[in-house]
């Protein structure tokens, strides 16, 4: 298993410039995930480390070893795909064993090879079966267990999990990070589904418009978005995201926009001291961390922040939570709250809702950049 | 209950008056194939005779006269044709279109419209250009210049009926095989190519059918060397009248390929069709 790194990586089709400049490493042993909408360069980029699609420009490394010019048979890398490509005619074991066929490998050594694999992924009941009566997870077992029977120096996961319904989804998700943990695999992903790239992966790699936004842990992700593209894309539901300027107001600093304002606690105060007045603010709040409290105020004490008058308009039962479309009293300003439930609110309720400061992300309107960020 | 029963004969009645109509449609259109077989075999002295002769000893001299004028030649003529013209258009189009379904190229549409668009003038235009050119270079009244004409013809057809099929193809299948260290030309052989199989077939055979039966570029550039079926039957209606006996025997004998190519074809062009249901 080996480390994958890209160096300043283009990929241009044409005019269209599907990959810019991209810098990114992927450590051995462990999993990344290309997480971005469609058409945001993840899947071109999957395309150029697996060899099927040339770079235009810069490189890529396995540990020190570049690759760019090595064709996709020789770079030892295996690939599961989003429909599995399994070749219709053979049966799941002969799937598996195909690789070590195309190789040459010894009968007695390639039989004893597949068994391990058959027996890793639980398939002993499928071996003989025709891949394609099998079901959909059935057969991306199978297209995994062919990726690792040779014993690849990097695995590469394409959209492994659309095809499935939601239990085998879920089920799969689990095997594959389960298998990836045990074997210590190097591994790429690449997905649209940002709640597959948190469960599966150990850093997410987010993209847009072929411009690498931001890389981390799911939790660096989600608590300190880089920028507003990375805000709005990671967590469900989405970060509401607010016009806003800060004003100074008897000596402390706070956040205001239509209808709304929020103390800023002093750090922020501080980084933001310069901008007040002048800079336009995208202010974001994640549903999960607004309050929202009865009009009569009970329980206000215990929340520092000054309630903001709303009304509920629609509520969505979630189960364990309730998902809340407010309107703010003054110029209806929509905002979602996520909150424990069920609450037994109703649509046209009134409610104040809190955003505490803590929990404000601060994003300059212009560049889109997060403004608590360091660089 | 009884209107359990009721229902049921309902249905049966209606289903026996399905199977009537189907049947009656059926006899319509084969009519005059039917007719045609017993012409074949029917003596030239009652075969206009009225009223009918339904009941006749059967002949073989309208067999015997087709073998006499060598239509035998042309039949295999038709055959070798249609074969040899057909086969160059499976080798030379199925890379073509293979090419063109998967390689980014610049003016890649732009070529393969001009490549449609060869198709779209009807074949009397072109005829009169074939034929001036086919003299000049001494391609008139050649196997070979008819073959030519058929392969360029049918090829732009190939072409783009079979893109269509492998971009049905997933192209994981090949980048699969690709990262398995297969060469481009492997994965072309070894899993395009049986996948395109039935496509493959169902196209020649279209291209096979229209050669088989194409009567003008036959008749205007083969000349006297080389006749084709098409062509050689009109050369029964005579000075001395129509030798219908005769035509109904040649008639028959151009006929049953393509009916059978027809019942294959059927079965194939489904198959293709479905072939490319990798996804589970």
């Amino acid at each position: 298993m080996a480390a994958v790194v890209f160096d300043g990586v283009w990929k241009r089709y044409g005019p269209v410039e599907a990959v810019r400049d991209l810098q990114l490493a992927c450590p051995q042993g462990e999993m990344l995930a290309l997480l971005g909408p469609s058409g945001c360069g993840k899947s071109s980029t999957l395309k150029m480390v697996a060899g099927v699609e040339e770079l235009s420009e810069g490189e890529i490394f396995f540990d020190d070893r570049p690759v760019s010019q090595l064709g996709p048979g020789a770079r030892n890398i295996a690939m599961v795909f989003e429909d599995y490509a399994l070749y219709p005619h053979l049966s799941a074991r002969d799937n598996i064993a195909f690789p070590l066929r195309v190789r040459g490998t010894a009968k007695a050594a390639a039989a004893r090879r597949v068994d391990e694999v058959v027996a890793l992924l639980g398939l002993e009941e499928l071996g003989q079966q025709r891949v394609r009566d099998l079901s959909g997870g059935a057969q991306q077992r199978i297209s995994i267990g062919r990726a690792l029977v040779r014993n690849p120096e990097l695995i590469l996961f394409d959209e492994p999990l659309s095809h499935l319904d939601g239990d085998q989804k879920v089920r799969l998700r689990a095997e594959i990070k389960r298998l990836q943990r045990t074997a210590d695999l190097t591994s790429i992903l690449v997905t649209h589904d940002q709640s597959e790239a948190i469960a599966m992966a150990d850093r997410v790699a987010v993209m847009n418009d072929g411009v690498l936004q931001q890389v981390g842990t799911p939790a660096e992700l989600y608590d300190s978005p880089a920028n507003l593209f990375v805000a709005n894309f990671i967590g469900e539901p989405p970060m509401n995201l607010l016009r806003a300027r800060v004003e100074q107001r008897d000596g402390s600093s706070i956040v205001a926009g239509e209808g709304w304002l929020s103390e800023l606690d002093r750090q922020s105060a501080v980084a933001l001291g310069a901008l007040a007045g002048a800079h336009a603010l995208e202010v974001g709040i994640r549903p999960e961390h607004l309050v929202v409290l009865p009009r009569d105020g009970t329980g206000a004490r215990r929340i520092e922040g000054r309630p903001v008058p709303a009304e509920v308009r629609y509520l969505e039962p979630r189960g364990d939570s309730d998902v809340l479309t407010l309107a703010l009293a003054e110029g209806g300003l929509r905002l979602t709250a996520e909150v424990e439930g069920p609450t037994g609110w109703r649509s046209g309720d009134a409610v104040s809702v809190i955003l505490p400061a803590r929990s404000l992300h601060l994003f300059d309107a212009e560049s889109g950049r997060n403004l608590r960020r360091r660089s | 209950m009884s209107t359990g029963t009721e229902r049921r004969q309902r249905a049966a009645r209606q289903k026996v008056a399905w199977t009537l109509l189907a049947v009656a449609v059926a006899l319509l259109v084969l009519f005059p194939v039917l007719w045609m077989a017993s012409m074949m075999v029917k003596p030239s002295d009652v075969m206009f005779a009225r009223p009918t002769v339904w009941l006749f000893t059967p002949t073989l001299e309208h067999f015997d006269y087709v073998i006499e004028q060598g239509f035998h030649l042309s039949l295999l003529t038709s055959l070798a044709l249609g074969a040899l013209s057909t086969a160059l258009v499976v080798v030379l189009g199925t890379p073509a279109a293979y090419a063109f379904a998967r390689y980014e190229m610049r003016g890649r549409d732009d070529l393969f419209l001009f490549i449609l668009a060869t198709r779209m003038a009807p074949p009397v235009c072109m005829v009169i250009p074939y034929y001036l050119i086919f003299a000049r270079i001494g391609l008139l009244d050649s196997f070979a210049g008819l073959t030519l004409a058929y392969m360029t013809f049918n090829l732009s057809f190939y072409i783009w009926v079979l893109r269509s099929f492998c971009r049905d193809l997933p192209v994981e299948l090949e980048e699969a095989a690709l990262l398995e260290g297969w060469s481009r030309l492997q994965v072309f052989r070894r899993v395009v190519f049986p996948l395109l199989r039935n496509g493959i077939i169902a196209t020649a055979m279209l291209c096979f059918i229209f050669a088989w039966n194409e009567f003008l570029f036959a008749f205007m550039l083969g000349g006297k060397a080389v006749k084709t079926l098409p062509v050689a039957i009109p050369t029964l209606i005579t000075t001395q009248g129509v030798r219908w006996g005769e035509m109904a025997v040649v008639g028959m004998v151009a006929l049953t390929p393509v009916m059978i190519a027809v019942f294959l074809l059927q079965r194939h062009i489904v198959r293709g069709l479905t072939m490319g249901a990798v996804k589970g």
